[in-house]
């Protein structure tokens, strides 16, 4: 049994296995590594790859394309990309299903994770074809800045498929385990990917053998399709073609993406492209395909300078740069990118192929039979803090921004009012200190915890984050072992974009989040020890001397109106002040209360009694 | 006596090879344990034999079987059949005295 790496793309796809210590990408009939991420819905079943693109203009409504951009993602979110793609999304439905985007094909609605799916039992059937020996887990490549809702969904499409899901791998990270640089001891890395149709540039740190992202930026919608669309309508312009649609603008497409590829080589290519009507043809330069697509270029860079100063580093702190995506073949865009840091990039592994290769590798390791000499240790981290909600709206945060994945954390709670027999846990994502500027995730019961006074009961939360950044919080309740737990699969997604200005707010916001986080919790102990007082005034009213009742009353009062008006020094003041007041009485209720424990009892017992209730 | 390829099987192998991108590959043939007659077939492609394993080269197809395997598998003839009920590796081995309908096991 091998284990698989699979690099699930938005425009292609692959599946790679290690074989003699060497990981290589799997190819189709016709010597293809690459499966172009597209499935076409005919009655017969689905076509998936370049079979479901051929012609995929004439079956424009049941061919699907790049539909990992709607991973994990709500119908809200997206329905502006789905008006750009010409997908047909579900009619608007209950409340509920519209969390997960349906898809219009013909007559059947199907999810992303379906779609998906498709894809990854083309490669899973490529790779039992190609290893005798059977396929075992497969590891899957997902972008650096995929949240949990994403990742849950590449797992469950990966399930559907009937793989067994080894692990989800950051696409940077693959990369740079492709490149052998997790062998050195320590680093910091730029992964430069800029495919079909999206960029990204993630900053990876290695120490200890151990790949951290400290950033990543990049563009949607930025990619070697955009640089073949200029070189399209260059040529349109010259053949005199105004509003070129359908087979024109599909052939000038074709024609434009040859010459780019052309160009690779060579200074100047001839164009000859049948538009319809008209023949076009056109002499294009190097020099003028770099003018042409120049302001693209420098969109990514745009995009470098962030994601390095997000990590806050100069080009010059990168100690490697790795290429991948189809697209850094462009000569300009190797050029542009070495000029900007300063070294010549990592690019002796095919770049379409580098991401699977790194998976299969990392799939490798993980057989535990590994054929690779070195083991790799990969660290991903939380890219914002998980906590629970506590009385008053308070956060309290178990796993913090950027703790390494995997990670556990527990802590314990308890009840707030006597008798309680439930605790909700709300579970939250985000930096704020407040539970209703956070994002919430999920929220469950733990029920059947025996009456008790308030504060008497143990509740032990646990929250762990697994190897693929998936968040199972378990409550155990300690007196009764009863259990309760989680796991959480956000039912909408989060970009790079909302996590960015998550933080950015939670910084701004810091003081008065804080400020308000202080008045609650001092409004929730004054409340805990008014509930006190207040019980104990009714059930021993006779061990209260008269003048220290109206004192006790005067600071109650004072306490009250102080909670009223907000005022937090005053209210930890009068808390404090409350306790002393009251600390006579106190005394006086202990006493009695031991006198009534010990009427009536030999001294064994007495001693017997005091010593168990000190265990 | 020694082990055989058919053409198709031949063809099959090669194909394999280069989807894998390891044309130089050795295609192990092997028996273990199971199946349903006993002891099942067993096709791996591995890159370099052990040492006393026996190594054939059959139209430029390299083959190599382990020792104790070869007690059992000496004179099978391995073809690749395409067919309606099932596609796939066949072989015939002289020396099996019952095999199950489905031809990947066998019992001596």
């Amino acid at each position: 049994m091998s284990n698989i790496g699979i690099d699930l793309g938005t425009t292609n796809s692959l599946v790679a296995v290690v074989m003699g210590g060497r990981a290589r990408c799997l190819l189709d009939d016709d010597g293809h590594a690459i499966l172009p991420s597209a499935v076409r819905y005919t009655a017969e079943g689905t076509v998936v790859g370049f079979a479901a693109l051929d012609d995929a203009a004439g079956h424009a409504a049941t061919t699907l394309t790049s539909v990992k951009r709607f991973m994990g993602r709500s119908m809200d979110e997206a329905r502006a990309e789905a008006a750009q793609l010409h997908y047909e999304l579900a009619p608007p439905d209950d409340a509920a299903e519209e969390k997960v985007v349906r898809i219009q094909v013909g007559e059947r609605l199907v999810t992303p994770i379906e779609v998906s799916a498709e894809i990854l039992k083309a490669l899973k059937e490529r790779a039992e074809e190609c290893l005798l020996g059977g396929v075992g887990g497969a590891v899957i490549t997902v972008p650096a800045y995929f949240d949990d809702a994403q990742r849950q969904a590449t797992r469950d499409a990966g399930r559907l498929a009937g793989l067994n899901v080894l692990r989800l791998l950051n696409e940077p990270t693959a990369a740079a385990i492709a490149y052998g640089l997790q062998e050195r001891s320590q680093g910091t890395f730029a992964i430069y990917d800029l495919g079909g149709g999206t960029f990204d540039i993630s900053i990876l740190r290695l120490e200890d053998g151990v790949f951290q992202v400290l950033s990543t930026a990049g563009d949607t919608h930025l990619g070697g399709d955009d640089f073949d669309r200029l070189i399209a309508e260059r040529l349109l312009q010259a053949a005199g073609v105004v509003g070129a649609r359908g087979g024109a603008l599909r052939a000038a497409m074709e024609a434009a993406e040859a010459a780019k590829r052309a160009l690779t080589d060579a200074d100047s290519t001839e164009i000859n492209a049948q538009l319809g009507e008209v023949t076009a043809a056109l002499t294009l330069t190097r020099a003028e395909l770099d003018t042409l697509i120049r302001p693209l270029v420098d969109r990514t860079l745009s995009a470098c300078k962030q994601a390095l100063s997000d990590a806050q580093l100069s080009p010059s702190q990168i100690d490697g740069v790795v290429l991948v995506g189809g697209s850094t073949r462009v000569p300009l865009v190797r050029q542009v990118v070495q000029e900007f840091f300063g070294r010549p990039p990592f690019s002796d592994i095919d770049p379409d192929q580098v991401v699977a290769i790194g998976a299969a590798m990392q799939a490798d390791i993980l057989s535990g039979e590994s054929e690779l000499a070195e083991d790799v240790l990969l660290m991903d981290v939380v890219p914002l803090s998980l906590g629970l909600e506590t009385m008053g709206g308070v956060v309290e945060k178990l796993i913090w921004r950027c703790s390494p994945i995997p990670s556990s954390a527990s802590q314990t709670f308890t009840t707030h009012v006597d008798g309680q027999t439930a605790v909700a846990i709300h579970v939250v994502q985000g930096e704020r200190e407040m539970a209703r500027d956070n994002r919430s995730l999920a929220r469950f019961k733990l029920g059947g915890i025996p009456p008790m006074p308030a504060g008497l009961p143990r509740v032990e939360v646990q929250f762990m984050v697994d190897a693929n950044g998936i968040l199972t919080v378990t409550a155990t309740e300690q007196y009764t072992g009863k259990q309760s737990n989680i796991e959480v699969v956000p039912s909408y997604g989060l970009t790079d974009e909302q996590i960015e200005e998550m933080l950015e707010t939670s910084i701004d916001a810091a003081e008065t989040d804080v400020d308000e986080r202080l008045l609650v919790e001092a409004k929730v102990e004054a409340d805990q020890i008014l509930r006190a007082v207040e019980k104990a005034l009714a059930s021993d009213a006779a061990l209260v001397q008269e003048d220290e009742l109206s004192r006790i009353q005067a600071v109650v009062t004072d306490l009250k109106s102080a909670m009223d008006a907000q005022e937090r020094k005053k209210i930890s003041d009068l808390s404090k002040k409350l306790d002393e007041v009251t600390a006579p009485f106190a005394q006086r209720r202990i006493e009695r209360d031991l006198q009534l424990a010990l009427q009536g009892q030999s001294a064994l017992e007495v001693a017997e009694r005091l010593d168990r209730s000190t265990i | 006596m020694a082990i055989n390829l058919t053409n198709a099987a031949v063809e099959r192998i090669n194909e394999l090879k280069r989807k894998r991108q390891t044309p130089d590959y050795f295609l192990r043939l092997g028996v273990r344990g199971g199946g349903c007659s006993g002891l099942s077939y067993v096709l791996d492609f591995v890159e370099t034999p052990e040492p006393k394993d026996k190594i054939f080269d059959l139209n430029g197809v390299k083959v190599v079987v382990d020792r104790k395997s070869y007690l059992f598998v000496n004179g099978t003839e391995i073809d690749y059949k395409k067919g309606l009920m099932k596609t796939g590796f066949e072989f015939k081995n002289p020396i099996a005295s019952g095999s199950c309908s489905c031809g990947e096991s066998f019992s001596v």
